[in-house]
């Protein structure tokens, strides 16, 4: 079985000019999302899990290592190639009042890309607009706003609108809920799992939050200093860990399992 | 939305006027405390002036009057359009002063075009890849710009241009001599002045393009698939100019009168040159315009900086006092 997307023996340094010299962000990295999939990222932060999501996306180069869409290599997409993997992944990032263009209405914001791969004339794209907003929570009237017009959960909901409008397969969701209020994560969480499952998405989930990561994921893959030290299914991951660091990350975690429901009543 | 912005208008002219009030005090104290009057002048001018004649003199020149009354009268006639005359020249301050501003906004337009026109699109390159090499040269041309003394390029401009090359005149505006002269004779003041507005526009085009670049707004239309050109217009240029857009304002209005050094080298008979021959000779009236018209540059530059800074960032409101 193919991959849909896959990072294998990525490594990423950042050269500074601090006297330590050059940051590894990625150690060798090799992680594969599998179709229909939700896989969470989980470390500190630091460990590199947003570079990643970056060179999964083909966004920064990477020293050594591929990063695959499929069969082919991400770094030598062009064309064609290339425009059909920017239609079929898709990132949400973490502050939503830096995600999107302040000088944009809502609505140029979410019809962007279809005019950037050329789909529909002007009235199907209105019509592809209100309808992604519809899904999200929002409605059609909202396009004609501005960003700053919205709370934070609404403009993530704007960013995870102008994820699903080109129709993408895969979503790389980078910290989505951390710039959030914990009622406002719940309704985002909510959304975001609805959606999985009407659409039939696969999610890379970036989190240094456990409880989110188990609420959510099928699988986890931690991460820390720039390497994934573990990877499995979630309840593998909780029950048996392997790792130190692992065990270290979960014990770390206030409330979980048990804990959570003990402490609902509090 | 348009009421308010009326509104805003009205209460920024409002400002103005206040300020242009307070600023004609200042400008005519601080004349009228410099040591000296314009009749110590005529006295080391003709020693035969006898004690009764610089009586008569001061009185009608209103010089015997305490200062505050003068600033009073001199508001009143001011204020009734007649701004009084120059002494230097011998006419009302308005006739003098229209050939030294038109020779000012000549030199100051063309290269204040020259500079957003050259700045912008370098900066927006070296933004592109900064460290690259193409970031370095233009680095290194901003860098130059701004630390150059603008008399030291002036001069060295001259040496080259003028003594060595002959290719362009050292001085004065060619006018009389067609059109063809008069592009000749600005050649060097205008290069002067735009190489170093250019480096300091650069430096701020290159800055503020390199950190909208970093924003998570580009990344996401990046990741659309966007192409490079497109994501640098149509996003990131629009946001950076936000901090472009003061220091073009604020430097405009600085240009009517902080062109002193350059008019001074190429003996370009421009305001700074007015403003400062005319308070060495203490020509009241035309100092005091000359300072109040750079004022109402200054304030109207700022105005206007307001104005494009709503229509560049939708977040912000005007009149919200914030």
């Amino acid at each position: 079985m193919t991959a849909l997307l896959a990072a294998e023996h990525l490594t990423k340094r950042y050269r500074g000019h601090a006297p330590s010299g050059t940051v590894t962000a990625l150690d060798d990295v090799s992680l594969s999302l599998e179709a229909g999939e939700t896989l969470a990222l989980v470390g500190e932060s630091g460990s590199g899990k947003s570079t990643l999501a970056r060179a999964l996306l083909g966004l920064t180069p990477v020293d050594s290592g591929r990063a695959r869409f499929g069969d082919a290599d991400i770094a030598t997409l062009r064309g064609d190639s290339l425009m059909a993997f920017r239609r079929a992944v898709q990132i949400v990032f973490q502050d939503p009042f830096a995600s999107l263009n302040p000088r944009l209405s809502v609505g140029r914001s979410l019809a962007e890309p279809l005019v950037i791969h050329g789909i529909g004339d002007r009235g199907e794209r209105r019509r592809r607009v209100s309808e992604a907003l519809e899904s999200v929570g929002l409605s059609a009237a909202d396009a004609a706003r501005a960003p700053h017009a919205f709370s934070g959960g609404q403009r993530q909901r704007i960013a995870i609108a102008r994820a699903l409008i080109l129709g993408p397969e895969a979503i790389v969701l980078d910290e989505p809920l951390s710039a959030l209020d914990v009622t406002i994560q719940r309704q985002i969480l909510t959304l975001l799992a609805q959606l999985k499952q009407q659409r039939r998405l696969t999610y890379l989930f970036i989190t240094h939050d456990l409880g989110v990561a188990r609420a959510i994921a099928d699988r986890i893959a931690v991460m820390h200093h720039g390497r994934v030290v573990e990877a499995g299914p979630t309840e593998r991951i909780f029950t048996a860990p392997e790792q130190h660091y692992t065990r270290e990350l979960i014990a770390a975690v206030p409330v979980l399992g048990a804990g959570r429901r003990a402490g609902v009543g509090r | 939305m348009r009421h308010t912005v009326l509104r805003f208008i009205a209460s920024r002219l409002l400002q103005t006027a206040l300020v242009l009030l307070a600023m004609s005090f200042v400008v005519y104290l601080l004349i009228g405390l410099m040591p000296g009057d314009p009749i110590d002048l005529m006295i080391s001018g003709n020693p035969r002036l006898t004690p009764d004649d610089v009586a008569r003199l001061r009185a009608v020149y209103g010089l015997d009057q305490p200062l505050w009354s003068r600033y009073l009268a001199w508001l009143g006639s001011a204020l009734s359009g007649d701004l009084g005359a120059s002494r230097l020249f011998a006419r009302p301050v308005l006739e003098v002063m229209g050939p030294f501003l038109v020779n000012t906004c000549v030199l100051m337009g063309v290269s204040f075009v020259l500079s957003i026109v050259i700045a912008i699109p370098l900066g927006v390159w070296a933004a592109r890849k900064p460290g690259s090499l193409a970031d370095r040269g233009i680095n290194a041309f901003a860098f130059a710009g701004i630390s150059m003394p603008v008399f030291w390029l002036g001069l060295m401009l001259i040496i080259v241009f003028s003594v060595l090359l002959s290719w362009f005149p050292a001085s004065g505006t060619g006018r009389g001599g067609g059109w063809f002269d008069a592009v000749r004779s600005l050649m060097l003041p205008v290069i002067t002045l735009t190489i170093h507005e250019t480096g300091v526009l650069l430096r701020y085009t290159r800055s503020a393009m390199i950190e909208t670049m970093r924003q998570d707004f580009i990344r996401a239309i990046r990741a659309k698939g966007a192409s490079e050109s497109w994501v640098m217009w149509r996003h990131a240029l629009p946001n950076a100019m936000l901090p472009v857009v003061t220091v073009i304002a604020l430097s405009f209005g600085g240009l009517f009168s902080g062109a002193l050094v350059t008019e001074t080298i190429f003996a370009y008979p421009g305001m700074g040159r007015m403003i400062y021959d005319s308070v060495m000779g203490n020509d009241f009236n035309l100092a005091l315009i000359g300072l109040l018209l750079a004022t109402v540059l200054t304030l109207a530059a700022n105005l206007a900086a307001d104005l494009l800074y709503a229509w560049l960032d939708p977040r912000i409101r005007l009149g919200d006092d914030r």
